[in-house]
Formats: structure tokens, sequence, C-alpha cells
């Protein structure tokens, strides 16, 4: 019993004295809430790394400027879901009192980890997520480095009518990012002059496409010649579709077009695959992520820090943790000061990949895009033009 | 000659209770010897002991001169001893052959890299199968060697539990009330078997049995237990006629 | 619905049916033999499909020899599995829920141990390199070689570990295990060892299993998984304890998922995105309905019963 009352005591004592060590320093905590797990989990981990990047350079900045603020991540995993992605920012917040968190990474978390973030006023800085629906005003989201869907649906619709599809059969995934493109890829698509869409829903978590190909390849048959098929997929389900879709006599015989996460060379490392998308004349609409003075600088940190390669996307996280310490650093460890500035810091940010404008939702604002094609032979994907999403035109290199 | 089995002062307790209390018995090569008394005597007890499923509190178990005292089940099977149950254990879902041939060792086709290929291990399970059918022959089961173990009567079963036990080819059978449930006039086959047996391929069986009226038409002798004691041994004759056992057990 | 759709998701049925059964069959067996639901069978056929991704990466093409690699990888993560986990808990003793939650940590442990590798060497989403062909084209009806390696190469298999388990001794051995494994001991037969090889054969057909369903999807981490709830509501389907009830189910669940989903789809309009709920339904559905599944609803050989 004595031993136990000692041992607290020491316990407590030593506490204290560490405590007291730091006592001058203040430490920020910056909240990571990404997808660790689960198909993604690759994602989460490339941007956490990311991250550490950037709050390591901020911090040495930091200690050489003789500041007294530091930051520290704590990090959860969402586990892909928008369960688990509210279960990690309760988590942070809770156990740390973290008032900014970087992340999730889909729109389907992001909207997941909304509502406690509204109603505890803790600032949310995504960096990938781009579905419509998370397009809100006046919320604790901030989508800084992505425009919204509503922009890419525009050109997707565009390149349909040009490409003269007079009906477009749409497979995607069902979660709100998938569905926001359908939505309004449809709405655009027919405002603009389209016919008739025909939508298949994939659930999330499917690996085997099958079911899906055939009902695909039979509206693609209702509706004749002429017909366009838009396929809105996570990598994983892209590549067992079109595992699925390179026998099928209809799939392979129209042309395709595809959103940003299958502008991706892992697409196309199976030459049956390549072969199947280089003769439908595949073609993605992504953000173009034009090389700034800091592209190369990042990318040679990241493999001094790491020993590897940035995965894609990865500066998105680095750029949109600066953009959070920086507001810190200006407004205080405080969520409602960081709410307030956070659009003038990043409105003044350059990063890695594109300049941020945040628009009256708290989204990227400049919508510009590169229209991609597989070559003929497959072997990669060739800039054909761009989208302006700000004046809507499209323009052929 | 030593005998084949010798207990000495064997003793189990179970917590507070002395089921069995300083047995010592002997059982000779080629016999049947009855092991006789009221329920709850420690009869059973000393079954599972020397089959090694219990383990004695004290006290030695000889087996062909070898102390066995402290072998496991498996190891003691394997010195020649098998055992059956008061209620058949059987697989009642496989045929009286595949009931048979179960417990036969170190075949080619229990490996699995064998296993699929028939002509790896077909000519050793004929041999197998030989044995087996010479085993059904003895109890006289061979003409429903591919009747389902669950369609067998219950005489037929204790049988076929007999038949496994011999394809071990054992030395020393035990077995608790092999005629519990079973017809007078099957009881009286199974020990008929039994005795053939006995005769010729020279096996011990240590039989408890309430049939007194059977067993004492074949025992060659008898031990009778009562509290978890010897009260008595002998030949039929000495114990049919023993005025302490006929008090215990008789109650005259 | 279409002709053309008909046939496609028929074919669909088929291939993909035949996987589900070569999968479920080890669920069934494990379930009889060690009375224990194994989660952890999921990732016994990731396990398998990265062995196979490995072996063609590396430039061997030769369907046998990537089928034989997955065969031995999937059989060694199962003997392990059992060996390091199960097989001490069972010397404890513990209940039947303490082993279905221990197979779902081991499953979570074989999978993130897959997920660091493939996160280590970017082996992600990738595919079993031999490229899809059209063998045969007739009307509607489309015939790739992946058909033709998976339906016989699963038909042949269930053939074979059916024959295995009625006529083999060592057949005969499981089926005792499974009937009585205190009688199994009482007469001798090496239960520890049958056991093992029990584990070998239930990882091995999984991880053939995962070699051929790496060839319809792409190889990952999840993908065993993802398939696990089909598989054992095909395993359920067949009441746990019979092959051939677990075959029906799995060219049941791979129907209900592709043919009739689809019917539903064209007709009622149900989203396709509801296909991940039916092997849910099914497994309800039995288990309020007929718990014994197909059991006994043709008697035969092959049930292992319980």
């Amino acid at each position: 019993m004595l031993r136990k009352l000692l041992a607290i005591l020491l316990i407590i004592a030593l506490s204290t004295m560490l405590g007291a060590a730091q006592d001058d320093m203040e430490t920020y905590v910056l909240g990571v809430a990404l997808p660790f797990t689960g198909s993604f989990g690759t994602f989460g981990q490339d941007f956490e790394r990311g991250i550490d990047l950037a709050v390591a350079q901020m911090n040495a900045e930091l200690e050489a400027a003789g500041s007294a603020i530091r930051f520290e991540t704590a990090s959860a995993d969402t586990e892909q879901t928008p369960e688990g992605a509210a279960r990690a920012l309760q988590t942070i917040v809770q156990t740390t009192g973290a008032q900014v968190v970087v992340g999730p990474l889909t729109t389907s978390e992001v909207l997941g980890a909304k509502q406690f973030a509204d109603e505890n006023g803790v600032v949310i800085v995504a960096m990938a997520s781009s579905g419509a629906a998370a397009s809100i005003p006046g919320d604790n989201i901030f989508r800084v480095i992505y425009p919204p869907d509503t922009f890419a649906s525009k050109a997707f619709a565009t390149i349909a009518l040009e490409r003269g599809h007079q009906n477009m059969v749409v497979l995607y995934v069902d979660d709100p990012f998938g569905n926001g493109m359908n939505e309004h890829f449809i709405k655009n698509y027919q405002a603009r002059g389209g016919g008739e869409v025909a939508s298949f829903g994939y659930a999330p978590q499917s690996t085997e496409l099958s079911a899906e190909a055939a009902a695909v390849s039979a509206a693609l048959a209702g509706f004749g010649d002429g017909a366009g098929f838009f396929c809105v997929c996570f990598p994983g389900a892209a590549e067992a579709f079109v595992q699925v879709a390179q026998i099928d006599p209809i799939l392979t015989s129209v042309q395709w077009l595809g959103n940003e996460a299958m502008t991706s060379d892992e697409m196309l490392e199976d030459p049956g695959h390549a072969q199947t998308l280089a003769n439908a004349n595949f073609v993605t609409v992504s953000q173009s992520a034009d090389s700034t003075p800091l592209t190369p600088i990042f990318h040679a940190d990241f493999v001094a820090m790491f020993d590897k390669e940035p995965g894609i996307f990865t500066n998105y996280a680095f750029d949109a943790a600066n953009i959070a310490m920086l507001t810190m650093l200006a407004a205080g460890n405080d969520g409602a000061a960081v709410k307030s500035m956070l659009p003038f810091i990043s409105n003044h940010y350059i990063g890695t990949a594109v300049q941020a404008f945040l628009d009256e939702n708290g989204d990227q604002a400049i919508a510009s895009y590169g229209i991609r094609q597989v070559t003929e032979d497959g072997s990669g994907f060739v800039l054909i033009g761009s989208y302006d999403g700000n004046t809507d035109t499209i323009t052929y290199t | 000659m030593t005998p084949l089995l010798q207990l000495h002062n064997i003793r189990k307790d179970y917590g507070g209770l002395r089921a069995v209390d300083d047995v010592s018995l002997a059982a000779p090569e080629n016999a049947i010897i009855g092991l006789i008394g009221p329920n709850g005597s420690g009869k059973s007890t000393l079954i599972d002991l020397i089959a090694g499923a219990a383990e004695q509190t004290a006290g030695r178990v000889i087996f062909a001169g070898e102390d066995i005292s402290d072998l496991s089940a498996d190891a003691i099977f394997k010195k020649g001893i098998a055992r059956g149950y008061q209620e058949p254990s059987l697989y009642f879902k496989m045929t009286v052959l595949d009931n048979v041939l179960l417990p036969v060792k170190d075949q080619r086709g229990e490996r699995p890299w064998y296993a699929p290929w028939r002509r790896y291990w077909a000519h050793e399970e004929a041999g197998h199968a030989e044995a087996a059918v010479t085993v059904l022959e003895q109890v006289q089961l061979l003409q429903h060697y591919d009747t389902l173990a669950s369609d067998l009567s219950g005489g037929q079963m204790k049988l076929l539990e007999i038949a496994r036990c011999l394809m071990g080819k054992p030395k020393l059978l035990l077995l608790d009330e092999p005629t519990a449930g079973v017809a007078p006039k099957l009881a009286y086959e199974i020990f008929q078997q039994i005795a053939r047996l006995r005769d010729d391929y020279g096996i011990t069986f240590l039989i408890v049995e309430h049939r007194l009226e059977i067993l004492f038409d074949f025992a060659d002798y008898v031990y009778v237990m009562h509290l978890g004691n010897l009260l008595a041994e002998g030949t039929v004759a000495e114990i049919a006629n023993d005025a302490t056992v006929r008090e215990v057990y008789f109650g005259d | 619905m279409p002709p053309a759709l008909l046939t496609t998701s028929l074919v669909n049925t088929i291939q993909i049916g035949s996987l589900y059964a070569l999968m479920a069959l080890g669920i069934t067996l494990t379930f009889s033999v060690m009375k224990l639901p194994n989660f952890a069978h999921a990732e016994y056929v990731t396990a398998g499909a990265y062995a196979a991704l490995i072996v063609s990466l590396s430039g061997v093409l030769n369907p046998l020899v990537i089928m034989i690699a997955a065969f031995a990888v999937g059989a060694l993560t199962a003997l392990i599995s059992h060996l390091a986990v199960f097989k001490p808990l069972e010397g404890r003793d513990v209940s039947f829920y303490t082993l279905i939650l221990s197979s779902f940590a081991i499953g979570l442990i074989i999978r993130y141990i897959l997920f660091t590798m493939a996160d280590y060497f970017n082996l992600f989403d990738l595919r079993i390199a031999i490229p899809l062909q059209i063998l045969f084209r007739e009307g509607y009806l489309i015939l790739s070689n992946l058909f033709a390696w998976v339906v016989p190469t699963s038909i042949v298999l269930v053939i074979i570990l059916t024959l295995l388990l009625n006529r083999s001794p060592l057949g005969r051995e499981m089926r005792a295990l499974a009937d009585n494994i205190i009688l199994a001991r009482v007469i001798g037969i090496r239960v520890e060892r049958v056991k093992n090889y029990t584990w070998l054969l239930v990882g091995g057909l999984a991880g053939v299993a995962g070699a051929l369903w790496g060839l319809q999807t792409a190889v990952h981490p999840l993908m065993g998984w993802g398939a696990i709830i089909s598989v054992f509501a095909a395993a359920i389907l067949g009441g746990l304890s019979s092959f051939s009830g677990t075959v029906m189910g799995a060219y049941v669940v791979a129907f209900s998922e592709n043919t009739v989903m689809l019917f539903l789809n064209v007709n009622y309009g149900l989203d396709l995105a509801f296909k991940p709920a039916i092997p849910f339904i099914i497994i309800i559905a039995v288990l309020l309905l007929r718990p014994q599944g197909f059991t006994n609803l043709i008697k035969r050989a092959g049930d292992l019963g319980r």
C-alpha cells in the first residue's frame, strides 16, 4: 500500500517537473484524420508523411527564429468511413484539445466529420475531397487545394457532347463523391443538350464488379450507337471493372470517360487493361497541378526524409498542413479565429501544387483542369487540353 | 509366470472422496477376469485408471512387466491395452468397416499429399481391409461390413466396439458392461465371442459386468469391489459361495 | 431482361460461384473438423493471391506453378495460424466466442502484414499477369481463358476434396474428428496431426482460390475480406457441414449477386449498390427459415454432420 502511494507520488512529482521544464514552450496540436486502414490506407499513410514533413520544417524554422511555438501532430484513423472519420475527429479533439484537423481524405469522410467539427468549433482542412455535397457556406470545413466536382462535371458533360455521345451510361461509386459527380454530370449534360443517362452505383466496398459490367454493357447496348460511358470509380474498383470489361463486346466498342482517380499509370500496368483503355479513347479530367517553384523542393525534401518517392497528391496534404499551421500562427490556437482567418491566409499561399483561392463555401475556387487521354499504344496518359472551370471553356492543345 | 496386468495398492481420491482405496489385483494372460460390485464401488474408475483416462493418487500399474502408471492414454493404447465403453461409442454415420479401419496407424493415405491419389495407398488400404475383415469375422459382423453403424442392433454395436479394439492387436481388453442394454440372448452371444477371442487369440479381458449369471458362465477369475475396496477375489465357484459377497451384493 | 445480359450474368454466376465454392469448402471443413467459424479464412485467400502475384511478377507465367505457389503459401498461413493461435487456445479450453474473436484477430494480423508488405513493395491493385483473352464466342455467349481456368480448376479441386474426404484414410479420420473428437482420441487417431493436415488443405484451397480470384479482380490486401461474407453465406447455405450443400450454396449466392441482382435492377430499378447486402439477406433468411441449410435436403455422403 505504502509502496503504491510512493509510486504515485513519484509519478506526480516527475510529471510536474517535466511540465515545468516545458513551461516556456507553447505547443499547438495539429490533428491528422486520415484513412490509415482500408483500401485508401496507403494514401493515408503517405499523406501523413507529407504532413510530418511540413510540421518538421515548420518547427525547424520556428526554432531558428527563436519562437516559443512548436507544432505537434495527433493522428487518428478514419477507417475510410463517415462514422470512422467522426470517431477519429472526436478522439483527436477530446484527447489533445486540437482546434484544427488536417484531413480527412474522401468526401464521405469529410461529411461524416462535419457535424462534430461544426458543433465543437473545430476547423477541418481537407486536401483532396472534391464531392459537391460538401460545398456548404459558413461551415467549419475548408477544402483548400482540390476544387469541387461541380466544375469537373461540366468538363465531362462538354467532352461527352463534343465526342457526339447522344446518350451516356455512368458507373459511379455509391458514396457522396460518386453520387455528387453523377448528379451534376447528368444535370450539366442534359442542360447542354445531352440525351438520356443511365446510371449505376456500385457499393464502395465492392471488389468484384462483373455484375456491374454486365449492367453497363446492357444499358449501352440499349442506347445503341453513339452512346458513351463515364466511369466514376476509385482505383481498386476501377481495375476490377476494367478486368471484366475487357472481354465485353459492347464496352470495348464505346468511348470512355473517367474521373481523376483513374488518371494513374497503375491503371495501365496490365497490358490488357492498357489496350482496353487505349481502344476506348479513355479520357480523364483532373486538376492541373502545375508545378510551382516549391514542387521540386518538396520532392527532394520528402525523399531525403523518408527515403521514398511521395505518392500522388501527397503534396496536397503537405500544402493543407502548411495552410493550417500558418493560420494558427497568425490567429492563435483557437478554432473560431482560425476559421475566420483561414481564407485570408490560404488566398495568400502559394504551395507545391496550385494557388489556393477559396470561394464562399470554403472550397478551392481556382478550377483549372488538365484533360488527359491514354496514348494509342496504352503506354501512358498525355495532356490533350485544359479546362478552365472559372470560364467554363475547354482548350485543346 | 508373471501376470499380464498387476495393480499395486491403487488409490484414487476425488477431492475428499476416496473412489478407489488400496486395490491390488492381477490378471494372468489368456483369461477372462470379472470385476463386479454394486454401483459406485469404483469399478469404472479402476478401468479409467488402467486405461490412462484418469490418474491414480497412489499406486502402480504394471503391464507385461512394465510400469505404465504415468503413461498417457495414447501411449497405453500403443502398449496393447484397448477399452470399450458402457454406452457404445462408435462413429454412427460411418460404415462398420470404416469404424474398424479408423484406429489403423501410419498409413500412407493419412498424409494429405498421398490422400487424393488412390494408387499410392490402395494397396496398403487393401491390407488393412483384410485385417479388418478378419477381425469382423472374429466377432461375426462381416456380413454387415457396409452397414452404417447406427443401423446395427445394440449387441452388434458392442461387438463392433470390440472389433475396433482388436484392430490394435491388444493383449488386454478392458470392457465396461459389454452387455448393458442388450437382450439376454445376444448378451450371451457377446460373451461367447469374448471367450472365443480368449481361446483363439490369447487375449485377456478385464470385464466390468452386472449380469452375473452370464459372467459367471465365462469368467476365469472374479474380483469383487465394494465402496472402493477389494472385498473378495476367487474363482466363480468361490465367489458365488462367499458369504461376505452374498451379503453386500445379493443382500442376503 | 435482355438476352445478352442474361447470358453474361449466367456465365458470371458459374465463374464466381466456382470461386466461392472453393473458398466456402474450406470454411465448412474448418467448422466441421475444428468447430471453428474461421474469419481468418479470407486472409488465406489474400495470401494465396499475393503469392500468385509475386510469382507472376517474377516472370513465371506457368499457371500450374502459380497455383502451386498459391497453394503452398495459403496452406502455410493456415497452418501457422493454427499452431500459433488456435491450438494453444483450444488447449486452454476457451469458449466458442473466444475462438471466433481470435479468428478475427489473426485475420487482422495477417491482413496488415500483407498491407505492410504491399505498401513497402507497392503491390496494390495489381493483377496476376496472365492476359485475358476470349476463347469462345457464339452469339451472346462469351467465354474467356479466365473462365476456362477458373471453372475446371475449381470443379476438379472440389471433386478431389470430396473424394479425399469420403474415400481416403485421411478423409475418414477427418470425418471422425468432425463427428466425435473425444472418441477419436480414445481410439488412437492422431488428432493433432489430422488437424494440421486439415489446416494445410483448407489453407491450400483458399490460396488457390485467391490466385484465381486475383485473375477475376485486382490483388489487394482487402480482396479476401471483400468476398468473405458471400463465402460465409455459401457455407451457411450448406449448413456448415455438407460439401454438396456448400457447393450448391456457392452457386446460389453467385446467382443472387449476378443474375437476380441484375434482374431486379432491370425490372424494378433496384440499385446495384445493393449487391453487398445480398449475402447478408441470404444468411439471415437461412438462419430464420432453415438453419440447417441444404443439409439433409439431399441425403448423401460428404455430409460432415454435427
